[in-house]
């Protein structure tokens, strides 16, 4: 019953940790400027290039763990998403909270095909990390169907 | 038919309004005057800046009529660009009625109209100093309207003319004077007055201050810890003055599904929401009320503005003693229960990931204060150092306290009692499932080793969101009440 995301999401997230690297490359490479022309301590760079080998290794080791444990499902009654690995997040969104269903396509998940359905409450917004298109369509089809019917029927 | 027009009174009230919003124009234009001496170019400024409030608000006035039909209220408004606002009955989530003395007489008072809408400003509609018959009309309306889908749990009541209440408070003076007394209110006070020092040293001509500075180098250190003393006794003093005309009679009503609550002695102002669109109960204690006993009750609400002062929260009961808070409150909002439920607390071996997490947080702040006092004044970095130990301590314990008073109930198979600490608040939330937007089971890798989850839940509140959080509880706990949640 528990719908994993499509494999391609993986390429999307080491896409996203790349470019996330390559702010920490832009930000060195304005230190290394500033140390050229108003000689700014040398080490700023160094920082600057070992904070983002940091945060992108880590982040690209943990991809395989995270698309592991994401998971979501919708049934009648609840949207349930399982997301993160080293901070673990269930999320349950009864249907008939769901005011809003959206479909996102940013240019990473276009090229791989691939869509963000974001579910809003009164309060909040949920995000399904990326589906296939033509899931994304039939998922939003179904939130919204369901929600009609949880709230004809309360 | 054809709109209304505010009456002519209404006009002062809406040039206040924009006093309120223009008055920094004023300050400019007459700082001037004080720093150069009086020149005729100043006192054109100011009279520019005053032509310029009162002409926004004649405009307004002008263009700004009302309709109130069988459906709507109908807003007109916008030289330039006309709007024109429906308010639909059934929409309606509070309305509160403002009436400032000297419209009394008239029989004059200013309404505000607030729906859930997620715009804001746009989904709010004042009329201001209108008859209050017109006000009468809107809850006419509002009561006779056939409710809307959202709210199925209700069935449709004849609730025309009873005058008498199903539930009735009012503050005693006792209770009044312990809620101004015990407020922190002074705290914001004393940073406003803080500011207006500071911009009074812009204002004033610096020979004065020069005078001034001379004639204070002269006095004892003991005469500067009176000014403090003087300074904060102001504060306090202020505060305790505004809160006890804010609340003066406060009176909370319950007629049929609709709740009432009046207060105010120089603006008199009356909130009423209907008790099924309450999102949430909130009862919150801060350090010092804590100590006293007494609680704070509020009503959280899918609108903005219920109160001007705490923030979008409707205030249910000032001051009350924390172990009658639950049985008055369920007089008046029957989901709240009348009797303090036995809670599923933070287990005890638990309560050291509190004092961790507020220690660590703590110390990283602390280090980097030290840190810079010891780069930059290293005389008093010994100090920093007691104080910053003192702190870390302080923070501690109150971690320590919030482990113990964190804790999750459900009652009557719908409705969730809520329990958590925070940095110098006890607060507890009584919310009904069909409140709760979302609910969430939170736990790190380690934590799921050890049988540990946070539990959190998401309500609505004015526009946005508030999450509430209990950390620590046992998986366990925080997987039944998602089951619960669910339904299943």
């Amino acid at each position: 019953m528990q719908t994993q995301l499509p494999a391609q999401i993986q390429t999307v997230w080491r896409l996203r940790a790349l470019i996330d690297g390559l702010l920490w490359v832009i930000l060195a490479v304005g230190f290394f400027i500033a140390h050229l022309l108003w000689s700014w301590p040398w080490w700023l760079i160094a920082v600057a290039l070992g904070l983002g080998l940091l945060h992108v290794g880590s982040h690209l080791i943990l991809i395989p763990y995270r698309y592991a444990f994401w998971r979501y499902q919708i049934s009648p009654d609840d949207v349930v998403l399982q997301s993160g690995f080293i901070f673990r997040k269930t999320e349950a969104i009864p249907i008939a909270r769901i005011q809003n269903v959206t479909l996102e396509q940013g240019p990473l998940l276009r090229g791989q095909h691939l869509q963000s359905v974001k579910v809003q409450t009164a309060a909040t917004t949920h995000e399904i990390a990326g589906v296939e298109e033509s899931v994304a369509d039939a998922l939003r089809e179904q939130i919204m169907q369901l929600a009609k019917v949880a709230r004809d029927d309360a | 038919m054809t709109p209304n027009r505010l009456p002519l009174l209404a006009l002062p009230v809406m040039i206040g309004q924009e006093f309120k919003a223009w008055w920094y124009l004023l300050i400019v234009a007459g700082s001037s005057v004080f720093k150069n001496g009086f020149s005729w170019w100043a006192v054109l400024s100011i009279g520019a800046a005053l032509l310029f409030i009162i002409g926004l608000a004649a405009v307004r006035y002008w263009r700004f009529s009302y309709l109130i039909d069988d459906t709507a209220v109908t807003i007109n408004s916008g030289l330039f660009v006309k709007k024109v606002r429906h308010i639909p009955y059934p929409n309606i989530q509070t309305l509160s009625h403002q009436q400032w003395f000297f419209l009394q007489p008239f029989g004059l008072e200013t309404l505000n109209i607030e729906t859930s809408s997620k715009d804001g400003k746009e989904g709010a509609g004042t009329l201001y100093a209108v008859s209050t018959s017109v006000g009468q009309l809107i809850e006419a309306h509002r009561h006779h309207q056939p409710l809307s889908v959202t709210e199925p749990s209700e069935t449709q009541l004849d609730e025309s003319a009873t005058p008498t209440f199903d539930a009735r408070y009012q503050i005693s003076a006792r209770d009044l004077n312990l809620y101004a007394a015990t407020s922190m209110g002074f705290l914001a006070i004393l940073a406003a007055l803080g500011w207006l020092w500071n911009k009074l040293d812009d204002v004033i001509p610096k020979t004065w201050q020069q005078n001034a500075f001379d004639q204070l180098a002269h006095l004892a250190v003991l005469v500067l810890v009176v000014f403090g003393i003087l300074f904060l006794a102001v504060a306090v003093l202020i505060s305790y003055l505004n809160l006890l005309q804010r609340y003066y009679h406060f009176t909370l009503t319950k007629q049929a599904h609709t709740l009432t609550a009046t207060r105010g002695f120089f603006k008199r102002l009356e909130v009423s929401v209907r008790i099924s669109r309450i999102q949430a109960v909130r009862m919150r204690q801060s350090l010092l009320r804590h100590w006293l006993h007494l609680t704070t009750i509020q009503a959280l609400l899918a609108s903005n503005a219920a109160d001007e002062e705490k923030d979008n929260d409707l205030v249910l009961l000032p001051v009350i003693k924390a172990d009658q808070a639950l049985t008055r409150m369920h007089h008046f909002v029957d989901w709240v229960p009348a009797t303090t439920p036995d809670f599923i607390r933070v287990p005890r071996t638990n309560h050291w990931y509190y004092v961790r997490n507020w220690l660590l947080w703590n110390l990283l702040f602390v280090a980097i204060i030290s840190f810079v006092v010891g780069h930059f004044w290293p005389q008093w970095l010994l100090w920093t150092m007691v104080l910053s130990a003192l702190w870390v301590l302080i923070q501690s314990l109150q971690g320590w306290y919030a482990a113990k008073n964190a804790g999750v109930s459900i009652i009557y198979a719908h409705t969730l009692l809520v329990q958590n600490g925070s940095l110098w608040n006890l607060t507890q939330y009584v919310v009904r499932r069909q409140n709760i937007q979302a609910l969430s089971l939170n736990q790190s890798i380690w934590m799921t080793r050890k049988h540990i989850a946070h539990l959190e839940l998401h309500i609505r509140r004015g526009d946005g969101n508030e999450s509430v959080e209990v950390r620590y509880l046992k998986a366990e706990t925080v997987e039944k009440i998602l089951d619960w949640y669910q339904q299943r």
